[in-house]
């Protein structure tokens, strides 16, 4: 029972996985770095002074952005190395990982506990970043590790898919994994105010794709890129899939699956509505 | 009378909702509206010639020329992808190109020749699908196919 929920979690996540690489180009498997000589001496010098080693990488992943090095196969153990400034963003390293024979005999370390490891490591990096990141209070267990995570919020907006995880081994207490995204555009230049409601945006998602939206779906508000969007969801003919509409100019901002997970129970109430000189012209056209 | 009072108020709330969704949906349609004119308005891309439009596609560190490609439904697209730099790959995110394998990588002054046909009306995204640098999440345009 337990190893098929695992498989089933595991083929939920390549599922999620491929759609991504297909759907976004921003994660790509196995890259060349050869098109350019100093950025990739600059990312392996990177990784490997985190790791400790001299050990060439073995490969290169694209993971939004920031590029995993890879110092075993299978996603073991990697740096993940943002190439705009070449500080580490990001490792997993399974070899920290309990070991099978140990697991029987060892009790598990409570959520809080874990959360205490997590908590004392997202401490360490710089205010500016922490400001920005919230605790969503859902951890979730798989296969004995604990996984906690941060968002990236705006004017009290969640900023999709731009997060901060921590990783810990339920059994030995071991930072397995962590990753902090980077974030695309500063607070400052993110707009946070929609000049087009809920309800409009609910509107031009049916009527774009001539399809009813989910009954009880509410729609949310999200940072998508750098401007607000609305999201929806709507019932296609064959299963329903969501739609982000500009909050700005009510085009649309992309379909299908969500630009990054969000977190359960997610809601925007009372969104103050503005409306630009550019829409109030396109509602008196 | 009571009954009466509340009869109206249930009447009057049902009236104004209704109102109000007729109103959103108004306004829903004019956006549409704009957003469909706005790619209206733009020129289509390349040249038509023996019943093929043929676009030459540029790629470079981080754009892609023309910006927006633009077709007609139906038409025979033939895209000529170059790359100005160094290796760029080509995908329009929803559209599967015959012959063609987005893990293709395009090197600097190689050609790649694509072929299809634009069945369907839309908007799509043109995206780089080979790690080029840092800004490679930027190489995104836009593949427009007009009614």
């Amino acid at each position: 029972m337990r190893k098929s929920f695992f498989i089933l979690i595991f083929l939920l996540f390549l599922f999620s996985f491929i759609a991504a690489v297909y759907a976004h180009s921003l994660y790509l498997f196995n890259i060349s770095l050869d098109f350019d000589k100093g950025l990739k001496s600059n990312v392996i010098i990177a990784a490997q002074k985190f790791a400790n080693t001299s050990k060439e990488p073995v490969s290169f992943d694209l993971d939004k952005g920031l590029i995993m090095a890879h110092f075993e196969p299978d996603q073991r153990n990697y740096a993940e190395i943002n190439p705009l400034n070449y500080e580490v963003y990001g490792m997993r390293n399974e070899n920290l990982k309990h070991q099978i024979v140990p697991q029987s005999a060892a009790s598990k370390m409570p959520k809080q506990e874990g959360y205490e490891t997590a908590k004392r490591f997202f401490e360490k990096f710089p205010a500016n970043v922490k400001s920005e990141l919230k605790y969503g209070a859902d951890v979730s267990e798989v296969d004995g590790t604990y996984f906690y995570k941060w968002n990236r919020y705006v004017d009290g907006i969640i900023v999709a898919d731009e997060s901060f995880f921590v990783n810990v081994d339920a059994y030995n207490g071991n930072i397995i994994a962590w990753r902090l995204s980077i974030f695309d555009y500063p607070k400052e230049s993110i707009k946070t105010v929609p000049a087009i409601s809920a309800n409009v945006a609910k509107k031009v998602a049916e009527l774009s794709f001539n399809a009813p939206s989910v009954q009880n779906f509410e729609p949310y508000l999200i940072i998508y890129t750098k401007e607000p969007v609305w999201v929806s969801k709507i019932q296609g003919q064959l299963y329903p899939y969501y739609i982000g509409v500009n909050g700005i100019d009510g085009s649309i901002a992309f379909t299908g699956t969500l630009p990054g997970e969000i977190p359960d129970g997610y809601k925007t109430e009372n969104v103050k509505v503005v409306e630009t000189e550019l829409i109030k012209q396109i509602y008196s056209s | 009378m009571m009954k009466k009072i509340l009869l109206i108020l249930v009447v009057a709330l049902f009236v104004s909702s209704c109102s109000s969704q007729d109103q959103d949906a108004s306004k829903a349609k004019k956006i549409i509206d704009y957003h469909k004119k706005k790619f209206d308005s733009l020129p289509l891309s390349g040249r038509v010639a023996d019943g093929v439009r043929e676009i030459e596609v540029k790629g470079s560190q981080y754009e892609w020329q023309p910006e927006n490609i633009v077709v007609k439904k139906g038409e025979k697209i033939r895209l000529i992808v170059t790359s100005l730099d160094v290796p760029h790959g080509f995908e329009i995110e929803g559209i599967i190109i015959p012959n063609w394998n987005v893990d293709n990588l395009i090197k600097k002054n190689e050609k790649a020749v694509l072929e299809f046909t634009a069945d369907e009306a839309g908007v799509w995204d043109t995206v780089c699908t080979g790690y080029c640098g840092p800004g490679h999440g930027t190489m995104k345009k836009k593949f427009i196919v007009r009614e």
